[in-house]
């Protein structure tokens, strides 16, 4: 105490006391947290899109572009090398170009083309028509131009409506090579259909599946698309949970026409729920989240990592026909914290946290190998109620020991929805500072806003960070 | 031998001063009238003398021999010896001339009387001639010179011891009183001395056929001689023999002063005090001229209402605690009063020699400080509170320090401490600048001075025709924290 007041009065003698010390003090906190700009709702961090720091910009680390899924906005966060992030929102003026208008819900969907350039939007509650009672909904395509050191939100094309049968159109959107493997594509989603767009021919809607799906009830659906069959091309998986019924998830192969005139078909090869007697085969959850998993059976084939809320996810293994290597099963169990630390009780399962509504894979350790974060979005923080955590995997663990626990250290209310997205970011602060230390950090969403997680310790010790800092200053 | 005519004795011879002779008179009377036997012998003396006219020797000379029973003066067994001699009864006479030679062996015709004797011896009985005696002892005279009883006078004086001188001082002391004897019948001065007295001359002419009584009543000397003393300066203060009884009177002075040495100093502010020694003769006038210098300082007599025990400041250094006067050198001098609970007086005083500055204060009360001490107290307060949240928002910021380089511990860039920290901080800005202005306040309020204290002051130089008055300007301290006023002369 008397080194502290000491230390004060030096202070005071140095010229008083700077609240700002606080605000540079925290900048080097291993979270560091981007709220909701001007205009943005209470469901800020759902969408989220990683993407390539800009070339012309050396200092910029990593660059995260962000949407409201309910409300008209658009952002851009640009973080430097010691990770403190720079947000560009886009005007009404570029939403407006790009297709959104005001009362018409926010963007629910994004996707990185990286053969066109661009960025494809799902903005599935825009309405077409006037007085239409179902918004048809409709994808955009956005370039990012620099301008005079600032972002500016272009868009690249006119938006794509949906077919006039189809409704909420880019309710889930992402790029794959479907079709055919030589350029992205841009995989749309809409509540009854599978769309796929020729992007080169101007987002026109070239391929079609439709069947069953259903609404889901937050405009959120699972998509994953990855060479999941040895078809050739890749395939897509849509997840189907059904509440109060048995989720399924759903891979769809094009298969070309046999008159070359005509389009190409979706078809759904493989629809499965549960396996049995792995899991529960009724869980209504089952397929609220996808994630495709790199060959790890060593078939070629990619994996696909299935949410099943309240409490599993499950990893399936390539070709999802039977005869394939028995799924993994992820189980929450129970996790506490006290005093920031958190401890992991293996033995006690955590049926009621909703573990499972998101899933991604992060290189969390940087060891090269990608770990599988899995949302418990209703999970306890402290004496906070469904804060939210997010639990990292290996995914060649045994599924009930989570290698860390990341959560919101300080929840502003309860069900903050942590972890409604994820996404894994490229920090690449070599292009920010001569000594900067390239890593994958962990971004994780929530109503309240986005967590950049640069730092943290594992569950196992947690005095030893494993998400080792890159930020210029921890060199 | 020729008879000397016989003379009528006077009884008495009073000599009387111009001042007081009837006095000495009675006094003569008294003293007369009082010695029976003296005045026995001269009764006797006189029926003597009486009978020696008439030539009855032997009678002449029983009543020399019988006044000199009554008084042995050595002059009646001269004429005794005369009257024996006279009658042919040499060897009585010669009896007597030794008894008078005896009784009066400095008698100024002593040699004579022995000549005589040895002359009437030889007559007696003349010597055979032997041859060692012939030569020491004179021959005597065929025929004796002629001789004459001789008068007699009587010399006293009151007091009793002066001294007697014959026509002139410069023939030495003659005798002193009490004294009688015989003197030769022609007029003389005698001149009496007694010190303490003055001197008295009496011119008499003795008889040898009466007895002269000379009774001087000496007067005693005036007491006090009388001096003037004069100085340049008029009005200074003289002290005789004495300064701590104070002094005398003031320049010009006149006045009694006891006979003998005296210091005599003669002061007066802004001179140097003159001091000499004089010598006062009783009954003389004397006149003392001075000259007083100006003292080489000037003198600032500080003083005024409520300015008892006021410090007085002179040029930077504590001079005395007033009222006081205080010596200055001429020339400027930076002059502060500090008086408890007043405002300090400030002032320049230029001064020359002998200038005498009277400092007059006025003192103006300090105001009180009560606001002052309230502003202190407030400041204080914001201190205590501004480091009180200080240090808890430091601690704070050392937590969250801490917190961040700990991995299990996920602090985002907004913890909530920080909110938390930086009202502490911006509470402890707040605190510490209320306590810098508070603080200022306080500082202003005891610096704050109320109304100069202000002095009136007159100058005089002594040595100057005539004083002048001065007046005050006040002035402003340069550090504007206090006012003063400074004297302009």
């Amino acid at each position: 105490m008397r080194r502290r007041i000491l230390a004060f009065s030096a202070l005071v003698l140095a010229g008083g006391c700077d609240p700002g010390d606080f605000g540079a003090a925290l900048d080097r906190a291993p979270v560091q947290f981007i709220g909701a700009p001007d205009g943005f709702g209470s469901n800020v961090g759902r969408t989220l899109l990683p993407l390539a720091p800009p070339a012309d910009r050396p200092k910029v680390a990593a660059r995260l572009l962000f949407a409201g899924t309910e409300t008209q906005s658009l952002a851009l966060a640009d973080f430097d090398g010691g990770g403190k992030p720079q947000v560009q929102t886009a005007t009404n003026e570029d939403l407006g170009a790009l297709g959104l208008s005001s009362g018409q819900g926010g963007i629910s969907s994004a996707a990185w083309l990286g053969a066109a350039g661009t960025i494809l939007l799902g903005m599935p509650k825009a309405t077409a028509t006037q007085g239409q009672g179902t918004p048809g909904g409709r994808v955009a395509f956005l370039n990012l131009v620099a301008d005079a050191g600032k972002v500016d939100f272009e868009s690249a094309q006119i938006p794509v409506n949906g077919p006039a049968t189809e409704s909420h159109f880019g309710l889930a959107v992402a790029s794959g090579f479907v079709t055919q493997a030589t350029a992205d594509e841009a995989i749309v989603v809409s509540d009854n259909g599978v769309h796929v767009l020729d992007v080169t021919a101007g987002g026109a809607v070239s391929t079609t599946c439709t069947g069953t799906l259903q609404t889901p009830p937050d405009l959120y659906r699972s998509l994953a698309v990855a060479d999941f069959l040895p078809a050739g091309n890749q395939e897509i998986a849509v997840g189907l949970p059904v509440k109060g019924g048995a989720g399924q998830v759903f891979i769809l192969q094009y298969g070309a026409n046999a008159d070359p005139s005509l389009p190409g078909q979706l078809s759904c090869v493989r629809t499965f729920g549960v396996p049995d007697p792995v899991g529960n085969p009724a869980v209504g959850g089952f397929g609220t989240a996808l994630v495709a998993v790199p060959d790890m059976n060593g078939d070629g084939l990619a994996e696909l990592v299935v949410g099943a809320p309240p409490d599993r996810a499950y990893l399936l293994f390539s070709p999802f026909d039977g005869s394939s290597t028995p799924p993994s099963v992820f189980t929450k169990v129970k996790v506490t914290t006290v005093s920031g630390v958190t401890k992991v009780d293996t033995n006690t399962s955590d049926g009621a946290s909703e573990f499972g509504q998101r899933l991604a894979l992060v290189d969390v350790d940087g060891d090269g190998i990608k770990e599988l974060a899995i949302t418990a979005l209703q999970a306890n923080v402290g004496r906070t109620q469904k804060a939210g955590q997010v639990l990292v995997y290996k995914l060649d663990g045994d599924g009930r020991t989570p290698i860390a626990v990341v959560y919101d250290s300080n929840p502003t209310a309860n069900t903050e929805f942590f972890g409604i997205g994820l996404a894994e970011l490229e920090f690449n602060s070599s292009r920010a500072c001569a000594k900067g230390k390239d890593g994958h950090l962990l971004v994780a969403g929530a109503d309240a806003g986005i967590f950049t997680f640069f730092r943290f310790a594992g569950t196992a010790d947690p005095t030893k960070a494993i998400a080792s800092d890159p930020r210029c200053f921890a060199q | 031998m020729k008879r000397l005519p016989m003379l009528a004795l006077s009884t008495a011879f009073c000599l009387v001063t111009a001042a007081g002779a009837s006095e000495q008179v009675a006094r003569a009377q008294e003293q007369a009238a009082t010695d029976l036997e003296l005045q026995a012998a001269k009764a006797q003396f006189e029926e003597a003398q009486i009978l020696y006219l008439r030539e009855l020797w032997d009678d002449a000379a029983a009543k020399f021999l019988s006044a000199y029973d009554k008084k042995p003066f050595a002059s009646f067994l001269f004429n005794a010896a005369v009257a024996f001699e006279k009658a042919r009864k040499l060897d009585r006479a010669v009896d007597l001339f030794q008894r008078y030679l005896d009784k009066d062996p400095q008698a100024r015709d002593a040699v004579d009387v022995r000549v005589r004797i040895e002359s009437l011896k030889a007559l007696l009985a003349p010597p055979l001639p032997a041859p060692g005696r012939a030569e020491k002892v004179p021959a005597p005279a065929a025929v004796l010179p002629t001789i004459a009883t001789k008068g007699l006078v009587i010399i006293e004086s009151k007091p009793t011891g002066a001294t007697v001188y014959l026509d002139d001082r410069a023939n030495g002391p003659f005798a002193t009183t009490p004294w009688q004897g015989s003197l030769d019948p022609k007029p003389m001065k005698l001149i009496f001395e007694a010190q303490g007295f003055k001197p008295e001359e009496r011119e008499i002419t003795p008889r040898t056929d009466k007895v002269v009584e000379i009774y001087i009543a000496l007067s005693e000397q005036h007491f006090l001689g009388w001096i003037e003393i004069i100085a340049n300066v008029p009005g200074a203060d003289v002290f005789i023999d004495r300064q701590d009884i104070g002094a005398m009177g003031k320049t010009p002075f006149t006045g009694h002063l006891k006979p003998g040495k005296h210091t005599l100093w003669v002061a007066r502010s802004g001179y140097q005090t003159s001091q000499e020694e004089i010598i006062v003769e009783p009954g003389i006038a004397t006149t003392h001229t001075t000259t007083l210098e100006p003292v080489e300082y000037a003198v600032l007599k500080a003083g005024g209402q409520q300015s008892q025990g006021a410090h007085l400041m002179v040029d930077g250094f504590f001079a005395c605690v007033m009222p006081c006067d205080q010596q200055l050198k001429p020339g400027e001098h930076r002059i502060v009063v500090q008086q408890e609970g007043m405002e300090a007086y400030r002032g320049t005083l230029v001064t020359d020699r002998a200038d005498v500055t009277t400092l007059d204060l006025q003192f103006s009360p300090k105001p009180p400080r009560v606001k002052a001490w309230t502003y202190a107290f407030l400041s204080g307060l914001s201190f205590g509170t501004g480091i009180y949240l200080g240090v808890k928002g430091s601690g704070i910021k050392d937590q969250i320090n801490s917190d961040i380089g700990n991995p299990a511990k996920l602090t985002n860039n907004t913890d909530s401490r920080k909110r938390t920290g930086q009202w502490y901080y911006v509470g402890a800005d707040v605190a510490l600048g209320v306590g810098v202005i508070t603080g200022l306040l306080a500082l202003w309020n005891f610096l704050e001075s109320g109304p100069p204290s202000t002095a009136t002051v007159k100058k005089i130089n002594l040595a100057g025709p005539e004083p002048k008055k001065v007046g005050l300007i006040p002035f402003g301290l340069p550090d504007g924290a206090g006012l003063s006023a400074e004297g302009r002369f």
